[in-house]
């Protein structure tokens, strides 16, 4: 079972991304959630987690500053971020790929498509620990 | 691009949106002229590459019906949840029109809030010099839902 925390100021796609993991043969544990990037890093000092999904436009910490905060952790740097946003323009992506996301799924995306990146994620983080 | 083509790009978006996200069926209705029934507005700005404003309209019915998939078995959405996920379908249907019309830059979206039907019919009425503006509508099951947008490219 992998834990997972999603961190979106939307409770609407919080709640979607949570029922969109349960249609996927991904076998998820516990869903924490937070709604900016700063309650994000509280959550992961108290859990820990293998995959994130976030959102870029916050308040208080957006996405771009989270990723690259935890792109300094060095307890942190390691679990893979994946972005969803509505944002599919080439500047963006290549913005947070440069700051540190491992995956990027624009919005709108089907659980297909989310199960397959989740999927390349993990096994991309374990050929690296091998 | 031409005013047909931000057209086309704003339906293909949107029945893209309402499909994968909402799980909704999405026709071009066959009135010339469809008319809102008790319906409730959302509208953002965007800045950037592409300048200018997004609103959208659903009835109320729509939104019940379009909050009953989108949340699926966790109940019946509340009326709080519902206007939420009008802002998101809003924001949704904004970022990925303006991801297929200008894919290059990024556009930052100011947060999505409610208005009344009548300002989002203002929407595409604009008279700004070199600005595109069009409104689309769809049948979704419960009622009629429309996008407006009138976009500028940055100077």
């Amino acid at each position: 079972m992998r834990d997972i925390l999603i961190v979106d100021d939307s409770r609407a796609m919080r709640n979607f991304l949570r029922r969109a993991l349960s249609m996927t043969s991904l076998e998820i544990g516990t869903v924490h959630e937070a709604e900016n990037g700063l309650e994000a890093l509280g959550v992961l000092d108290q859990h820990a987690v293998e995959v994130i999904f976030s959102d870029i436009n916050m308040p208080v910490m957006d996405g771009a500053v989270f990723v690259a905060e935890l792109a300094r952790s060095e307890t942190k740097r390691k679990i893979p971020v994946v972005v969803v946003s509505t944002d599919n323009s080439t500047e963006r992506r290549n913005q947070m790929h440069a700051l540190g996301a491992k995956g990027y799924i624009a919005k709108p995306f089907s659980p297909e498509s989310l199960e397959l990146e989740v999927t390349r994620l993990l096994w991309e983080a374990s050929d690296d620990e091998n | 691009m031409t005013k047909t083509s931000l057209e086309d790009v704003l339906l293909a978006s949107s029945t893209e949106v309402l499909e994968t996200m909402f799980f909704a069926d999405a026709m071009t209705p066959e009135a010339p002229q469809p008319e809102h029934t008790d319906a409730v507005a959302c509208v953002l700005l965007c800045t950037g590459a592409q300048e200018g404003t997004f609103s959208v309209a659903i009835d109320r019915a729509a939104l019940v019906s379009l909050s009953e998939a989108f949340y699926g078995d966790d109940g019946p959405p509340s009326a709080i949840k519902e206007l939420e996920l009008l802002c998101e379908l809003t924001n949704m249907l904004a970022g990925s029109t303006l991801s297929a019309y200008a894919p290059e830059k990024y556009c930052p979206l100011s947060s999505p809030r409610l208005c009344d039907l009548a300002q989002h019919l203002k929407t595409a009425e604009s008279t700004q010099p070199g600005a595109q503006s069009t409104t689309i509508y769809l049948d979704i099951d419960g009622g009629l839902l429309s996008v407006s947008t009138c976009l500028k490219v940055a100077a």
